[in-house]
C-alpha cells in the first residue's frame, strides 16, 4: 500500500475539521445519535442517510472511533477464538504415535508367532492325550518307576506319541537330554537306545544345570536328586527344576527366557533362541532354575504337580520386556482357542494316577485310580471322570463333554448318531415311531416324534426306553428342554408336559 | 393513520404482552416519526415506520414506562449481553462489569424528570436493533470515560513520563506556496464521503483493512483496491492543480516529494490538535 504523503494527510485532517455537513434528525449538534450510528453499523440506513452520515464520519474522528469500538467483537466472541484457536493435539497422527504403534504391533505379532505357533504344532491331540494313560500304563515297568517319561505331563503327553516306547523315540529322549545339557553344542549323534533307560526324572533335573556334563547318559546318572549343582555360572546356591509346562505349552517360552542354567551367557542371542525354539518345538523338557529349594524334597515324590514354575521369569531388558508381552498375549490367546479339549489339571491327575495316587487328595480321584490303571477307555466313561471334568467348571465339563460326547441328529424321521460329525449311524431309538426332535446332554440322549413319543437313554444310546407323558398326550414332541433333573416337553397339540425328576412323573402344565 | 394500521403495527409489536396499550405505541411512533421524518406524509411515515424495530422498540419503552413483564424479558435478553459488550470493548472483566453496571442504572432511570423516572431507554428509537444500540451507548460511555480519565493525568505521572524535558514544540511549519494546500483540498473535495471516510480511517485513525472492510460493508480486498486506485487519482489530481495554479510540471512534482520533509510536525500537530478539540467537545447527542 503505497503512503499517504503527508501533504494529503494535513488536507484531510483539514478537511474533519470544516466538516459542516449534518446527518438528518440531528438538530442540535454535529454527531448522529446512538440509533443512527447502530443502524449505520448494521447495515439498515437508507442510501441517502447512509450517504449523510458516512461524509460526517469522514470528518469526525470522535464519531469513527465510536463506530470501530462498536464493531469489536463481544466478550464472549473474544474468548470463544482462544479455545477454538487452541492447537488440537493430534497425537493420534503423529509419526512418534506411529512409530511406536507400529513397535508395539511388531512385538506382538512376534509374541503372538513365537507362542501359538510352536504351540499349535506341538499341541497334542485330544485322542492322543486320552491314550497317554493307556499307553503308559500297558507297561507296568514305566508306571512304577520315577520315569519322567510317565511322571511329568510333558512326558505324558510325549507319550501320545505311538512311538513313545520304541527304541529310536528313546533315543530321541537321548537326544533331548543332551541337548539340554549342552546348550550351545550340538546333539550327540551316536546316543543309543541302551544309554536311556536308567534316565532318572531327578537326573533330567539336574542335567540342565550341568554344563560340564558329558554326552553320554553316565553324567546324569552321577547326578542325584536334590545334589548342588555345580554351575557353570558360579551360582552353586541355585537349584533346577523341570518345569511342566515346558512339556506342553510353554517350552517356547522358557526357551525364550534367556535364563537357562545350561545356557552359557543370561543374554538372549539368536543361536540360543533358535536352539530354545527347537527344543520346544520337539516337545523337548527344558529345566530353568529360580526354584525355592524347598521344591526339592517335594520333586522327590515323583509327584509332578509338586513341580511349580517359577513364579517371576526373569526378562531383562526391552527384549524381555517384548517377550513377555508377546506371551501374555500368547497365553490369553492360547486359553481361549487353544486350551485342549480336557483340562490340564485333569489330564495331570491322570497320568499321576498310575504311579502316584496318592498325591491327589479327592476322593473321586483316589476312586478313578483303578479305573485308570486298568484302561483308559473305561476310565473315560466313568462316573469319576465325568465329575472331575463337572467340578473342572462348567466351560471345561461342557468342552469335554462336547468332545466325549457323539452328536446325534434327528432326519427324516430317524434317529441318527455320529462320533467324528461325518459319519452317521441310524440309531433305532423308538422303532415304527417318527421322530422329530432330539437333545442329547451329557450322558443323556432324549429324543421325541410323533404321538407325544418321547425315548431317553442315560448311556449315549446304548440302551432306551419309552417315556410315557401321561394320560391325554398328543400330537408330535416339537421341543424337549432338560435343565437338571427337570425335563419340559413341548408338543405340537399345545401340550406342555414337565417333569421334575428326570422323567418318572410327568405333569401336563396347561 | 388507519386504524386498522395501527392494530397491525402494535400486534406486531407485541407490545401487549410487554404492557403497553395501543394508544402509547401510537404515541411512541409519532415521536420517533417526529424526530427523523418531521415533515414526511403519511404514506412515507408508514413505511418508516413498517422499517422500524417494532418489537424491540415496544420492549424497550416498555421497560422505560416501569413494566414488570418488559424488564423480565429485557434481563433475560440483556443482562448477561451487556457483560459481554462492555467486555469486548474495554478488554478486562472488572472495568467492564462497571461499566455494564452504570449503562444499567442509566437503563433503568435512577434520575427523576417532573416527578417521572427518566430511563435512559426512551432515546431508542428503533431504527437499528436494541442490542446494537445498548452497543452503542456502551461504546460512547467507554469513549466518554476515557476522556475524562485522560484529562486527570497527575505531575507525577508527567514528570515521570519525562515531559520536563522533552524538547519544546517547534511552530508549525506554513507550507511555502499556499497553491499546494489549495490543490491538495480540490482533490480530495472531489472524493466521494465513502472514499473520504475510507482514507481517514486508514491513514488517520491506522484502522486496518479489515476493520474499514467490516465498518463499510464491503471486504478487505476491496478497500485494498480502493485505496490504490485513490492515491493515484488523488497525485494526478493534485499535480492537475499545481498546473492549473501555474506550476509547472516539473515544480509540481518537486513540490508533491518536498513535502515530506516540512510536513512531518505539521501532521502531528493537526491531528493533536483535532483529537484535543474533540474531547473537549466530549458530548453525543443523547
Amino acid at each position: 500500500m503505497p503512503e499517504l504523503s503527508n501533504l494529503l494527510k494535513n488536507g484531510l485532517a483539514r478537511a474533519s475539521q470544516e466538516a459542516g455537513v449534518r446527518p438528518p434528525g440531528v438538530h442540535t449538534d454535529a454527531h448522529p445519535d446512538a440509533d443512527m450510528l447502530t443502524a449505520f453499523s448494521e447495515q439498515s440506513l437508507p442510501a441517502d442517510e447512509r450517504d449523510q452520515l458516512m461524509v460526517h464520519l469522514a470528518a469526525c474522528g470522535e464519531c469513527r472511533e465510536v463506530v470501530y469500538l462498536m464493531t469489536e467483537p463481544l466478550g464472549e466472541e473474544i474468548a470463544a477464538p482462544v479455545v477454538v484457536a487452541v492447537p488440537r493435539r493430534r497425537w493420534l497422527f503423529t509419526p512418534q504415535f506411529g512409530f511406536v504403534a507400529a513397535v508395539a504391533a511388531m512385538a506382538i505379532g512376534i509374541g503372538i508367532y513365537m507362542r501359538v505357533q510352536p504351540n499349535i504344532n506341538n499341541q497334542p491331540s485330544h485322542e492322543a492325550r486320552l491314550n497317554a494313560p493307556a499307553a503308559s500304563g500297558s507297561d507296568e515297568k514305566n508306571t512304577v518307576t520315577p520315569n519322567p517319561d510317565t511322571t511329568t505331563p510333558g512326558i505324558a503327553a510325549g507319550a501320545a506319541n505311538p512311538t513313545s516306547n520304541t527304541p529310536s523315540n528313546q533315543a530321541s529322549n537321548q537326544k533331548r537330554t543332551d541337548n539340554l545339557a549342552h546348550a550351545n553344542e550340538a546333539a550327540p549323534a551316536n546316543a543309543t537306545p541302551q544309554s536311556n533307560t536308567g534316565l532318572k526324572g531327578a537326573d533330567l533335573r539336574s542335567i540342565a544345570s550341568n554344563n560340564s556334563a558329558t554326552n553320554s547318559n553316565d553324567g546324569l546318572k552321577k547326578k542325584s536328586v536334590g545334589e548342588p549343582v555345580e554351575m557353570a555360572s558360579a551360582k552353586p546356591a541355585r537349584r533346577d527344576y523341570v518345569n511342566l509346562e515346558m512339556f506342553s505349552s510353554d517350552a517356547a517360552d522358557q526357551g525364550q527366557s534367556g535364563d537357562l542354567p545350561s545356557a552359557p551367557p543370561p543374554q538372549v542371542n539368536v543361536t540360543n533362541l533358535t536352539q530354545a525354539r527347537n527344543q520346544a518345538d520337539h516337545g523337548q523338557p527344558m529345566v530353568f532354575a529360580d526354584i525355592p529349594n524347598n521344591a526339592i524334597k517335594q520333586s522327590q515324590n515323583g509327584g509332578m504337580a509338586l513341580f511349580q514354575p517359577p513364579s517371576a521369569r526373569q526378562s531383562t531388558g526391552i527384549e524381555g520386556k517384548i517377550v513377555d508381552l508377546g506371551k501374555n498375549f500368547g497365553k490369553r490367546l492360547r486359553n481361549k482357542r487353544l486350551a485342549p479339549a480336557i483340562p490340564q489339571e485333569v489330564t495331570t491327575t491322570f497320568a499321576m494316577a498310575t504311579n502316584a495316587p496318592a498325591l491327589d487328595q479327592s476322593a473321586e480321584a483316589v476312586a478313578a485310580a483303578p479305573t485308570q490303571k486298568a484302561d483308559a477307555s473305561a476310565l473315560r466313561d466313568s462316573s469319576a471322570f465325568m465329575a472331575r471334568g463337572r467340578a473342572a467348571g462348567p466351560a471345561a465339563g461342557s468342552a469335554r463333554l462336547e468332545s466325549v460326547s457323539p452328536a446325534w441328529k434327528v432326519d427324516g424321521g430317524k434317529l441318527y448318531r455320529s462320533i467324528n460329525a461325518s459319519e452317521w449311524t441310524e440309531f433305532p431309538a423308538a422303532p415304527g415311531v417318527e421322530l422329530s426332535v432330539v437333545l442329547a446332554k451329557g450322558n443323556d440322549v432324549w429324543a421325541g416324534g410323533a404321538h407325544a413319543t418321547v425315548v431317553h437313554s442315560a448311556n449315549h444310546g446304548t440302551t432306551w426306553e419309552k417315556i410315557a407323558l401321561g394320560e391325554g398326550a398328543s400330537g408330535t414332541v416339537l421341543n424337549i428342554d432338560v435343565n437338571g433333573i427337570t425335563v419340559i416337553v413341548k408338543t405340537s397339540a399345545g401340550q406342555t408336559w414337565t417333569s421334575h425328576d428326570g422323567g418318572q412323573s410327568w405333569v401336563a402344565v396347561n | 393513520m388507519s386504524t386498522q394500521t395501527v392494530r397491525e403495527l402494535f400486534e406486531k409489536s407485541g407490545g401487549k404482552n410487554y404492557g403497553l396499550t395501543q394508544e402509547d405505541f401510537v404515541c411512541v411512533l409519532e415521536q420517533v416519526a417526529q424526530k427523523y421524518i418531521p415533515a414526511a406524509a403519511q404514506q412515507q411515515r408508514l413505511q418508516f415506520w413498517c422499517e422500524l424495530k417494532l418489537e424491540e422498540l415496544a420492549l424497550a419503552r416498555a421497560c422505560a414506562a416501569g413494566h414488570d413483564p418488559a424488564w423480565d424479558v429485557f434481563l433475560t435478553r440483556y443482562r448477561e449481553r451487556l457483560y459481554d459488550i462492555a467486555r469486548g470493548i474495554t478488554k478486562e472483566d472488572s472495568s467492564a462489569r462497571d461499566l455494564a453496571d452504570s449503562i444499567y442504572g442509566d437503563l433503568y432511570g435512577t434520575g427523576e424528570k417532573a416527578g417521572r423516572r427518566v430511563s435512559r431507554l426512551n432515546f431508542y428509537m428503533g431504527r437499528g436493533s436494541l442490542e446494537g444500540w445498548l452497543r452503542t451507548v456502551v461504546t460512547q460511555e467507554f469513549v466518554n470515560r476515557y476522556r475524562k480519565q485522560k484529562r486527570l493525568v497527575s505531575l507525577e505521572e508527567r514528570e515521570e513520563e519525562g515531559v520536563q524535558f522533552s524538547a519544546a514544540a517547534p511552530d508549525p511549519v506554513v507550507p511555502a506556496d499556499a497553491r499546494l494546500s489549495g490543490a491538495v483540498d480540490d482533490a480530495l473535495g472531489l472524493l466521494s464521503a465513502e472514499d473520504r471516510l475510507v482514507l481517514a480511517s486508514y491513514f488517520l485513525d491506522n484502522r486496518t483493512l479489515t476493520e474499514i472492510g467490516k465498518v463499510i460493508g464491503v471486504h478487505e480486498s476491496t478497500i485494498s483496491r480502493r485505496l490504490e486506485k485513490m492515491l493515484k487519482g488523488l497525485k494526478k489530481q493534485v499535480l492537475a492543480g499545481l498546473v492549473t495554479r501555474g506550476m509547472s510540471r516539473a515544480q509540481a512534482e518537486e513540490a508533491l516529494e518536498a513535502d515530506v520533509r516540512y510536513l512531518q510536525v505539521d501532521v502531528g500537530k493537526k491531528l493533536q490538535e483535532n483529537r484535543a478539540q474533540a474531547f473537549q467537545e466530549g458530548k453525543g447527542s443523547d
